[in-house]
């Protein structure tokens, strides 16, 4: 049976995760700006936000009451 | 001194006052002469002036009563108005503080597919981003708490997921709306959200970040573009291989969407931790970043998977996607199957795009992408697949639609057979409601 390369064992990629988890909290101390949500905890197939034909600028019918 | 000072002026005064007499009698001379015609136009111009009198009077009188005519008319509109804000708008919610969002999505394409053996066109749904519609609802408690539901659903004809070349006619299998997210949610912005019911799992899209602009039709789900097309066995005349592109070129995107119980984290500085409760006893976490840096985006993620109750084996991703202020980016992913509970090796993809979008026109923003995936492992022990394609992304933005077009090729390496390589292609357009 053919095997994965020894750094992609699952053992060492669950260490580069948490190695990534911990990358993006050290980054996450270093400011910056929000960025829209839909580019980065939306999966890439999720209707993206913006402006419809019919609806207009928000894309959708809304039925509120304040 | 004083006297005579006073008698030098009145003595100038007469002069000047005599001079001015008799330039008035020289100047008028030639007036008093044609008296006698003069005043037969003297009364035409009074008579004129007259009439032109009345007229104005009229004229006063029909303005005022125009006036008159518009001020009844705005009491009037502001009445109808007045009254139509007291019945409120035609539909209407009966709760506060609550609102219901109805939106979605056309997805139509032109897509082409040769196998090596055969070629044919299909009026296909594009299966990246199908046609469907959403139902949104949210309802706010207090400051802290909102709460809300998901109805969406999808309707794809024809998907380009579903086409095979052997078959003669539309794919009628998902001729029907299907589920994509049927949830119910409560958030607190100290504490996070919960969903329960049929959506996305943590690990659900954290192998597909991407900030490229062409997800309309290319991204790391790409299989999506012909998944039931079969490789053919090479100097056969079309001899199924029995692998399809979706056995060969699956992206391991988590657990996708399933019936589950998931939390989110509050997002603290970019980064949002998640995790979810399958049904089947399946769970994941993810964490995910998003953040911006002097106009370069910067969006990361990770998942670890445990599917092994249900398919025995556990997976990890790891995308991201770097975008600069002159709108070049980069994106990569990789993930892994551990299978070996089910007696495989591990299942491998990795995928990298480069992308450039741009204002080419003041119709809308371009895109352009250049792609390129590798799998091991996928679908039975020492297969190999290769996919590259190239993509194109062309906004309208008064149609609110995307138009697109891609090319692209995926190749096999099957042990002990040889096999034709794919190619695909396309146009279409996506279009919001």
């Amino acid at each position: 049976m053919r095997r994965a390369h020894p750094f992609l064992r699952c053992g060492h990629l669950k260490s580069a995760a948490v190695l990534l988890v911990t990358v993006m909290l050290a980054v996450s101390a270093c400011g910056g700006k929000p960025l829209h949500t839909s580019k980065w905890q939306d999966p890439a197939d999720e209707m993206e936000p913006g402006p419809g034909l019919f609806s207009g600028a928000d894309g959708e019918f809304t039925i509120h009451a304040e | 001194m004083i006297e005579r000072l006073k008698i030098n002026q009145t003595h100038t005064r007469r002069i000047a006052r005599a001079g001015l007499l008799m330039s008035a009698a020289i100047i008028s001379a030639p007036l008093i002469l044609a008296a006698p015609a003069a005043a037969d136009d003297l009364s035409d111009i009074k008579a004129e002036n007259a009439a032109l009198k009345n007229q104005i009077e009229s004229l006063a009188r029909d303005l005022q009563e125009l006036r008159d005519d518009v001020h009844q008319n705005e009491q009037a509109v502001a009445a109808v108005k007045a009254e139509s804000y007291a019945a409120g708008p035609t539909v209407t919610s009966g709760q506060a503080n609550t609102s219901l969002s109805i939106s979605g999505q056309l997805s139509r394409m032109v897509f082409y597919a040769d196998d090596g053996n055969q070629a044919r066109w299909f009026q296909a749904d594009n299966d990246m981003a199908s046609t469907r519609l959403r139902f949104a609802g949210k309802t706010k408690m207090d400051e802290d708490w909102t709460a809300g539901m998901l109805i969406e659903a999808e309707f794809a004809s024809n998907s380009t997921a579903d086409v095979t070349i052997d078959q003669n006619t539309s794919v009628i299998a998902s001729n029907s709306f299907t589920e994509r997210k049927l949830e119910l949610w409560f958030n607190n912005a100290k504490l996070g959200k919960l969903y329960l019911g049929q959506g996305s799992t943590a690990s659900d899209g954290s192998v597909e970040v991407d900030l490229s602009g062409t997800g309309a039709i290319s991204s790391s789900g790409f299989s999506s573009l012909g998944s039931s097309l079969l490789f053919r066995l090479s100097g056969t005349g079309g001899t199924s291989s029995g692998v399809t592109v979706d056995d060969l070129f699956d992206t391991q995107d988590g657990l996708s969407r399933d019936d589950r119980v998931r939390y989110d984290s509050p997002t603290f500085a970019g980064v949002k931790l998640s995790t979810s409760w399958v049904d089947g006893d399946e769970w994941d976490v993810a964490a995910r970043y998003g953040r911006e840096f002097d106009g370069y985006e910067v969006a990361l993620a990770t998942s670890y998977w445990d599917a092994s109750p249900t398919a025995q084996k556990t997976g990890l991703g790891f995308s991201g996607s770097v975008k600069a202020p002159f709108g070049t980016s980069l994106t990569g992913s990789y993930s892994v199957e551990d299978l070996e509970a089910a007696g495989r090796d591990d299942e491998q993809f990795w995928y990298v795009k480069l992308g450039h979008d741009f204002e080419l026109t003041e119709i809308g923003g371009t895109a352009v992408s250049i792609d390129y995936a590798e799998t091991e492992n996928a679908g039975g022990s020492n297969r190999e697949g290769t996919f590259y394609s190239i993509a194109a992304v062309q906004k309208i933005d008064k149609l609110s639609t995307q138009f697109y077009a891609t090319v692209g090729m995926f190749e096999a390496d099957i042990p002990a057979v040889q096999t034709e390589d794919i190619t695909i292609g396309g146009v279409g357009a996506l279009m919001k409601f």
